[in-house]
Formats: structure tokens, sequence, C-alpha cells
């Protein structure tokens, strides 16, 4: 009769643990690349690596006074079945489950693609959205974000350019307007060959596919598989080989833009 | 006899220890909950002032454009002296009234903006169209954030014990809403691209 208490109790308590455990979060958790969430699949791994990059870069810098620095800017991709979906989606929420930008400092950009979401091959970008971080407000406007997303994804033919497009705009304004760079640089056409001779084994990720392809396939020899298992090895005693970045802890109000194609 | 009085004496200090940390830990909640709702009002306080500098830039630009600017001009005076006088005393229903006489105002605008195809053929028209889109949405997620928080903290001093810390140290056992007339908090549908 006892035990029987006992082990009542402990249910309980075990449920209870359970329960105040429950995430309440609506939306999935950043990937641990953090800066590129394409849950669409929609995006080339040259463009992703860029914004991871670049995203990685910016997180270091820090203004001369030292009062800012980690300043994020997170893109994220989502497939909806209509267009009536996309406004389930609360930005707010999203940035702020994320916690995007160390105090406030963040910029998310949204893509929404509508369609089937199990052929990728059917998805069309419908619609774009920017949710601006509070702090982030006094250096970008709506109307400028509006401005650049006209000027960027909005008429660039081709999508990838387009998002590195609107990236290096959007870091023109943080490098220029926060950090006081006097200007920031970018090549497109440079960018394109960029993507042309794109390596897809040069990020962590498809690195680890490549190995493990080599290691499976019956087409390499059993010495390429053995340097291989030892360098899978060594990097995985070196912590792991993956690279995990987190959020800043800021937050947002709503404040932002959106355009429709 | 002496054990039976340590018992009481360790019984009592449990209960004395155990209602002394329970009522801190409440109170720390308390004012947690309603520090929550008074941040989340100042934020909607901030974004109506937003929108009042938004509603005085597009009516400097519809200057010149159209035969009824003292009506419009006596809307948006209307709607900042009611948002004046609502922010001085701390009035909520004062500020919601304030909230939909802006709404009133910037519908007319926008209204103005879309008879009027000289205004829109400016190059400054998508970009008040953006600043009314930005604030819109920053002001519908700030009285979303605000109704949270009211009903987080509603929940508490309802609930047991909450209800009893709230009457213990004097705080009001409810806290209103932020209602607006209907279809004021939806944010226009301004559609670009397309």
């Amino acid at each position: 009769m006892k035990s029987a208490i006992k082990s009542a109790v402990i249910l309980l308590l075990i449920l209870f643990a359970l329960f105040a455990c429950q995430s309440k979060s609506d939306y999935p958790e950043p990937t641990k690349e953090f800066y590129v969430n394409d849950f669409a699949d929609k995006l080339l791994p040259a463009v992703e690596s860029t914004i991871v990059r670049e995203g990685e870069r910016l997180f270091e810098e820090e203004s001369e006074d030292g009062n800012i620095s980690g300043v994020q800017i997170v893109f994220a991709t989502f497939t909806v079945e209509n267009e009536t979906d996309i406004a389930k989606y609360n930005l707010s929420d999203l940035y702020n489950q994320w916690g995007i930008g160390k105090d406030d400092m963040g910029v998310l950009i949204v893509y929404f693609y509508v369609g089937d979401t199990e052929d990728p091959s059917s998805l069309d970008l419908k619609e774009i959205k920017i949710e601006i971080g509070y702090a982030m407000e006094v250096y970008l406007s709506p109307i400028e974000a509006g401005n650049i997303l006209d000027t960027t994804i909005m008429i660039d033919e081709d999508e990838s350019i387009g998002t590195a497009h609107l990236l290096y705009e959007l870091l023109s304004v943080v490098y220029v307007d926060v950090f006081g760079y006097n200007s920031f640089n970018y090549d497109l056409d440079e960018y394109q060959n960029y993507l042309d001779t794109y390596l897809p084994y040069s990020d962590y990720d498809s690195l680890w596919g490549w190995i493990l392809y080599v290691i499976l396939t019956p087409y390499a020899s059993w010495w390429e598989k053995g340097i291989l298992v030892l360098i899978g090895l060594a990097i995985l005693g070196l912590g792991g080989g993956v690279v995990k970045n987190i959020g800043g802890g800021g937050r947002s109000g709503g404040m932002g833009i959106r355009r429709r194609r | 006899m002496k054990k039976i009085a340590l018992i009481i004496i360790g019984v009592i200090g449990f209960i004395v220890i155990f209602l002394g940390v329970s009522l801190i830990a409440g109170y720390n909640k308390l004012v947690e909950v309603n520090e929550e709702v008074d941040y989340q009002y100042s934020e909607i306080d901030r974004r109506l002032q937003q929108r009042y500098d938004t509603l005085t830039q597009l009516a400097t630009a519809v200057n010149g454009f159209q035969t009824h600017e003292q009506t419009i001009y006596d809307m948006i005076t209307s709607a900042r002296e009611a948002y004046a006088a609502a922010k001085a005393s701390g009035d909520l229903e004062g500020m919601v009234q304030a909230d939909a006489l802006q709404s009133v105002a910037l519908t007319n605008l926008l209204a103005l903006f879309e008879d009027n195809e000289p205004l829109q053929a400016t190059e400054a028209y998508g970009d008040y169209m953006d600043a009314v889109w930005g604030i819109e949405s920053a002001l519908s997620e700030a009285r979303r954030q605000y109704n949270l928080s009211v009903q987080e903290y509603n929940l508490y001093v309802r609930k047991f014990p909450g209800v009893l810390y709230a009457s213990l140290f004097n705080y009001d056992n409810e806290i209103a809403y932020w209602k607006v007339a209907e279809g004021a908090t939806q944010i226009p549908d301004i559609v670009f691209g397309d």
C-alpha cells in the first residue's frame, strides 16, 4: 500500500514536471546556423553560406564607444498552402522567440512561399516581410526597409541574387548608420561568379554529407574510406565541427514592412 | 514534554517561514505582472505618439492637393487634443478614445490619398504608405501585448493565492483591456508590388 502511494506521488511529480516543461512556442526553433532558417528549402547553399558568414562577422562588430555590438540579421523561409495562411505568422512572436540581436539590435527577414508544401518546385515566393528590433528602429525605418525591398528582391529576376542583394543593402545600413563606416561596397557581378563557382562541400553540413557519402559509397576505395573515418573522428574530437550560433536575446514590437509579389 | 514543545515550536517555525516565503514570492509576482502592464501601456503611448507624428506628416503631404483640408486638420487636432488630455489624466478610456480618433483621421487621410491621382503619382506616396503600415503594425502589436499582460495580471489576482495578495497589498482586482472600435485594430490593407 505504502509503495503504491509512493509510486503515485512520484508519477504525479513526473507529470507535473513534464507539464511545467511543456513548450509554449508556436514556431520552430532556429537552426544551429541561426542566421539562415530555410524551412521552405528554397535557398541555394551558396546563399545560405553567405548569410551565415556575413551574420557571424556582423555579430562580432562593435561600435567605437563599445555601446553597440551583437547586431544580427536573420533570414527565414516558410511554406504555406495559400496566402491567407501567412496572416497566422506573427513575426514579433517569432522574433522574440528566437531573440534576435543583442539589446534589440536585429532584423528578421521572412520569405513566404505559397504552393504544395510537399513539392518544393511548385512553391512561389509570394510575400516578404521585414521585422525590425526595437533598438534597430532608430536606424532602419519601414520606409527605408520598404525601399530596400523595392530595389532588391522585388525587382531582381534571380531570387538568389535578390536575396544576396537584400542582405548586402541591409548590411550597408548597419555598417554605415550604426557603426559609422564611410561606405559598404559589394559587387553583384562578383557575387554571381561566386554562385557559379561555389563548391557545395565548403560548409560543415555538406562536408559531413560528403564524408558519409564517400564512406558508404561502393565506388570509393578502402583507404579513402579509412582516411575519411579518421578525419571525421578527428573533427568530432575537436568539438564536433558543429558551429552553433544563438540569438542575442533581442525583442521587437511589430515595426516592419511587407511586400507581395 | 520537552520533546512535544520542540515539535510544536518546529511546526510553528516551519509555518511562519513557509508563510513568509509565500508572501514574499506572491508579492514579487504581483509587482512583476503589474509592472508588465504599466510597461506595455507605455509602449502603446509611445506608438500613439509616433502615429500622431505620421499623421502630421501625411496631413502636410495632402496640403494643396484637396479641397477639404480644414476638415482633415480639425480631425487631427481633435485626435491630438484627446490624446494630450487622456495622457495628462492617465485615463485608459480616454487613451482608447484618442486611439480611435486617430484611426478615423488616418482612415480619412488614406481615403483622400486613394482619391487623388496626382498625389499617388508622387514619389513620396509609397513612403507614406510604408510609414503608415509600419506604425499600424507596431500599434496593433503593442495593443496585443498590452492585452496579454492584462490577461496575465487579471488571472493572477483572481486566482488563489493571488487574490489574497492583491487584496492584502491593495492592488486592483481587475484591469480593463484595451478595446478599440471594430476595424480600428486592423492594419490598413496597403498592397505593393501586385
